[in-house]
């Protein structure tokens, strides 16, 4: 049963993908985003992974948000436009196919020192909140802050080129009761 | 809820022949539609009828009548309303961007439903209890804001536009005070499963262990996210997606017949669901006085007490609504940043504070609770 519900997700997941980049409307590829998200999250639900599932989701409805606004204000959606390709279709496909030849390599020959850890695991608390926490905070403390110091160069860095010039005295730019 | 079910079962693999054969996915496949069947019933009764009651208060304030003519005092008004909808034309504008413009409707409200899966209706009363619930609820209900940003996109109206960039702008900002405040309740409950969460909230009465009287801090905590909640909901005076007065409808400015019912059928039932979830994380869900979750009487009672509060709530949102006035976009931006923001994150620090040194204690650190 839950060898068919990972297929039905994955081939869902796998389709979405596939649509995001094959699709004219760049709206449209939005919306397949979000589809391919969730089958993707259905297929952490699957491993037991209820924490990742729903972080992946609220996490990237944000995000899709935030696409669905770039593609209706930098985008101005004219035939000619979506029409024009930067690449080849060999190219493309070739550059494609090389990737997918390296993730299969890596993902048959090298074993991460995680995957272990996650063999020892029972697997019914595995995918907890409080497992994922208490590993985020204890083994991997290092990587998690480094990540997070990236997290907030990244928001600093988007309040800086966003910042509009100095407020003048007459804008109170703020709320008045 | 369990026993009757098991019954159900016995009797079902009884009567039914080669059902005994059966594998276990297919009881459980067979549970999910029945208990998705009953809350679609009953979401679509609470919609329904919160939108006579809404109709009927927002008469009595304005001085007016309101709807009184379909059945006793009007209530059957939604129903013929909901009829008269459903046999209306569905116009679909010449310039929208047709597939988004159709599926739009379908995202607002299965972002919205969605939710109600994991409610705690009561101790024993839940279509799912997950260990992530109140993640879920976040994450689900934030297909909405796509369902709204695409609708008013694609509609290819201007309004719609406005409105959508409005409420995604809107929604983006609230959800950071919102998710603040919700994990000040989840640091007093020490869990994220909604079930769970009310469970940690018994005290003496069924009231003095509700959250928002383990400490003042989370007193606080709720109002912020009350109010980020009314936000999020889209209600006056946070209505600035569908501002009546300078955007018509707002994003569902194009929306007709059956499509524009979808989107207030997920309003009115929003209502209910910002009540529900308020009172799991601080009003103590179904604990209340009498209320106990090991006997069956004790079980209803508690499903009483969800009902009320979360009525209560309803209540309360349709009197700000008629009450306040609609706030400017650049008040909306700086309350939330400049004053929701800074409030939620001291509410979340202070309330560790607290409990680091009153422990589990509730009533604001004067009455011990649990074992």
């Amino acid at each position: 049963m839950s060898a068919l519900a990972f297929y039905i997700a994955a081939g869902i997941a796998v389709f979405a993908a596939l649509m995001v980049v094959l699709h004219k409307s760049p709206a449209i590829s939005a919306v397949y985003l979000v589809l391919c998200f969730f089958a993707v999250a259905a297929n952490y639900v699957l491993l037991h992974a209820h924490f990742i599932a729903a972080i992946q989701i609220l996490v990237y409805a944000g995000a899709i948000m935030v696409l669905f606004i770039m593609v209706i204000m930098l985008l101005n959606l004219d035939q000619e436009e979506r029409q024009r390709r930067k690449f080849g279709l060999v190219t493309a496909l070739s550059i494609a196919a090389g990737l997918s030849v390296a993730l299969f390599l890596v993902l048959f020959t090298w074993e991460p020192a995680t995957q272990a850890v996650a063999k020892q695991m029972d697997p019914l608390t595995f995918g907890t909140t409080e497992t994922v926490g208490k590993f985020l905070f204890t083994d991997y403390l290092l990587p998690f802050e480094i990540a997070s110091v990236l997290l907030l160069a990244a928001i600093l860095g988007a309040i800086v080129l966003s910042r509009r010039s100095e407020p003048g005295p007459g804008d109170k730019g703020g709320f008045d009761a | 809820m369990k026993e009757l079910l098991d019954q159900l079962i016995a009797l079902a693999v009884e009567k039914v022949p080669l059902l005994g054969q059966a594998p276990d996915w297919v009881f459980y496949l067979l549970w999910m539609l029945v208990a998705g069947a009953a809350l679609l019933v009953y979401a679509s009764l609470i919609a329904g009828i919160t939108s006579w009651v809404e109709r009927r208060i927002a008469g009595r304030m304005q001085a007016r009548i309101g709807p009184n003519r379909v059945g006793p005092r009007g209530f059957f008004q939604w129903i013929a309303d909901g009829l008269k909808s459903l046999f209306k034309e569905d116009v679909t504008p010449a310039n929208a961007d047709k597939p988004l413009f159709r599926l739009a409707p379908y995202l607002v409200f299965t972002g919205m439903f969605g939710a109600w899966a994991v409610l705690p209706y009561s101790a024993r009363l839940y279509a799912a209890d997950l260990n992530v619930g109140i993640l879920y609820v976040m994450a689900i209900t934030s297909l909405v804001v796509i369902g709204i940003l695409m609708g008013g996109w694609a509609s290819g109206n201007k309004w719609g536009l406005f409105g959508a960039l409005r409420s995604s702008a809107q929604i983006v900002s609230y959800e950071v005070p919102a998710g603040l405040a919700i994990a000040t309740a989840v640091a007093l409950s020490g869990s994220l499963s909604l079930q769970e969460m009310v469970r940690a909230q018994a005290g003496p009465l069924g009231i003095l262990g509700w959250n928002i009287f383990k400490s003042p801090f989370a007193l606080v905590a709720f109002f912020v996210y009350f109010i980020a909640a009314v936000a999020e909901g889209n209600r006056t005076p946070f209505d600035l997606p569908e501002a009546e007065s300078e955007l018509v409808a707002g994003y569902n400015t194009e929306y007709s017949g059956m499509r524009f019912v979808f989107f207030f059928f997920a309003e009115w039932a929003n209502l209910f669901l910002i009540g529900a979830v308020s009172t799991t994380l601080f009003l103590g869900g179904w604990q209340g006085p009498l209320a106990n979750p090991d006997t069956w009487w004790g079980v209803m009672i508690g499903a009483g007490w969800f009902f009320l509060k979360a009525c209560f709530f309803v209540f309360v949102l349709i009197w700000i609504r008629w009450t306040l006035p609609r706030l400017r976009v650049d008040q909306l931006m700086a309350m939330c940043w400049k004053y929701l923001v800074p409030i939620a994150f001291v509410c979340l620090i202070g309330t560790m504070l607290w409990m680091s040194v009153f422990g589990d204690r509730a009533f604001f650190g004067l009455v011990a609770v649990g074992p």
